[in-house]
């Protein structure tokens, strides 16, 4: 089970709980971040992203205004995907008052970019190696479920589940860790440290 | 690898008990294969936990439901508005804080070390020391040289020296006249311990009826989602919930009782009718219902304990408020340390 509900999110912002902004930083910034890189911006942007979503959910909270008529996690991300539309409206809009053709991308650091691609691709790759079975069992416990919710859902017995959870997490590691790119990935980047130390 | 694998699944699942877990710690450091199997599952892990709340957030049915309510909030965010300023510095602050960043900073640190033992720089750094030792003193030129160079740091980092001997120099004097006021301090803590000993012995803290109406509120009730219920359902509860929220909890109790005949099924209508039953004063009807819900694995379980246990101290049944509060103050969340600081006054 995940670590706060929905309700205990909000009670929690509203009694200004320091733990709780940790908490949504660490279970939802990654959702925010893949979200944003996808749509054109940075990890840096991702995090300013972030912080204005919450600032605008604790406002209406604060105001007993906030109507949750779906998942916390869905309303922080249509907040922050309304907010990064606007994001890129207003950088679009100052590249043609400017009248210039500013290359947004070259803005950005283009291994950052490159980077994540690729270790997207790898560890997509990777993951549809494993057998179905390992793969649902995986797909609900990145979802938050815990193995007694998993067995429930699946017919099968809390035992097994926990057994294939971590046999097929075994599996992940051993393939991607032997995955050409990921070998390459890695190589090059102990090469640049190897030329940083000479 | 198979080894270091199994190994690195069992402490990130948290099957290793407390020195074995210790041993893998400082493992880490040493084995440069387990360092980076680590990093690559937690790489693994945070990717496509991400993917999947993402797809999750898109694919949600409500979604299309609440966006223009979300732009109308857009349209009117400013951020030079005050209250905006207030709470971004509490994020900052909370994101700043403990937690993250020291887990941050020590992944950062176990990096470093990492790269130092890959690389040797240890034995580089070493070798550089020995012979600046050395070179000062052969070197005449070396040392009108080394004195320019410390000139040249000094200066560069005097504002922030003077800063920092102002600092030392106000926690010194601060320091003295905290002796003083400490003495008088403890003094007056003694005072008032003894006035406590006294109050404690006359006035009983553990009395359930005054633990109840001090740690009892009634829920600041949001409109749950609720995607198993069906239109007819959902218009009736959302008027439920409102009546609860506007404090007219008879109204709200009917409609509550009329629900659950409908859909005895539903965790969420079976909390508010518990909930609704304790504000009308039925504690024995608001206890049946809520103990049927703190087994099952539901979005209110822990509200559902918390509220049980409150019935339960107003019903003189101690002993299960008391498990009540003890699940609760187990388990992390916003009511643990309410249930801990209540069951410190129940013991």
């Amino acid at each position: 089970m995940k670590e706060y509900t929905d309700s205990e999110i909000i009670q929690c912002l509203r009694e200004r709980q320091s733990y709780v902004v940790r908490y949504l930083f660490n279970r939802y910034m990654p959702m925010i971040r893949l979200m944003v890189t996808q749509m054109g911006g940075s990890a840096e942007d991702a995090k300013d992203l972030f912080q204005d979503g919450l600032l605008i959910m604790l406002a209406k909270i604060d105001n007993d205004e906030l109507v949750l008529r779906c998942k916390f996690k869905t309303f922080l991300f249509s907040v922050c995907k309304n907010l990064w539309k606007a994001v890129l409206a207003k950088r679009k809009a100052a590249e043609n008052y400017l009248n210039k053709r500013v290359d947004i991308d070259s803005e950005k650091d283009f291994t950052e970019v490159y980077d994540n691609n690729l270790y997207q691709n790898i560890f997509e790759d990777v993951y549809e190696t494993l057998d179905p079975v390992g793969k649902q069992i995986l797909k609900l416990y990145w979802q938050d479920y815990s193995p007694k919710e998993i067995a429930e859902k699946l017919g099968y017995t809390y035992g097994y589940v926990r057994k294939k959870k971590c046999e097929s997490q075994g599996n992940l590691l051993k393939k991607l860790l032997v995955h050409p790119q990921y070998k390459i990935i890695r190589k090059t980047e102990k090469a640049i440290k190897n030329v940083v130390y000479g | 690898m198979t080894g270091n694998i199994k190994y690195i699944i069992d402490w990130s699942e948290g099957r290793l008990k407390n020195r074995a877990q210790r041993k893998y710690e400082k493992e880490l450091m040493k084995d440069k294969t387990l360092f980076q199997g680590n990093i690559a599952l937690n790489q693994f892990n945070k990717y496509m936990r991400a993917k999947f709340d993402l797809e999750d957030a898109r694919n949600d049915p409500a979604l299309p439901t609440i966006e223009p309510y979300i732009e109308e909030i857009l349209s009117r965010y400013n951020t030079k508005q005050d209250k905006y300023r207030i709470n971004r510095k509490f994020i900052e602050d909370s994101l700043n804080n403990d937690g993250s960043s020291d887990r941050d900073q020590k992944e950062e640190i176990e990096c470093i070390k990492q790269e130092i033992n890959e690389l040797g720089i240890d034995h580089i750094s070493k070798e550089w020391v020995k012979e600046w030792n050395e070179r000062k003193h052969s070197d005449e030129n070396l040392n009108e040289n080394i004195r320019k160079i410390r000139d040249y740091i000094t200066g560069s980092l005097k504002s922030v020296f003077d800063s920092t001997e102002k600092a030392t120099e106000h926690k010194r004097i601060s320091n003295w006249e905290g002796i003083h006021l400490k003495r008088m301090l403890v003094l007056a803590a003694a005072a008032v311990i003894a006035l406590f000993c006294v109050f404690k012995v006359l006035v009983p803290a553990n009395d359930p009826e005054k633990l109840y109406e001090k740690y009892y509120e009634p829920m600041s009730a949001l409109l749950p989602v609720t995607r198993n219920m069906n239109a007819s359902l959902m218009a009736k509860f959302t008027e439920g919930v409102e009546m609860y929220n506007k404090g007219n909890f008879k109204t709200a109790a009917i409609i509550f009782t009329d629900l659950i005949q409908q859909d005895s099924s539903s965790t969420v209508i079976q909390f508010f009718a518990g909930i609704t039953q304790m504000e009308i004063g039925d504690y024995s009807r608001a206890s049946a219902l809520l103990s049927k819900l703190i087994s099952i694995t539901s979005d209110y379980q822990k509200d559902a304990q918390w509220y049980l246990g409150l019935s339960c101290l107003h019903t003189g049944d101690k002993s299960k408020a008391v498990s009540c509060f003890e699940a609760l103050s187990g388990s992390e969340g916003f009511y643990q340390n309410k249930a801990r600081n209540l069951l410190r006054r129940l013991k």
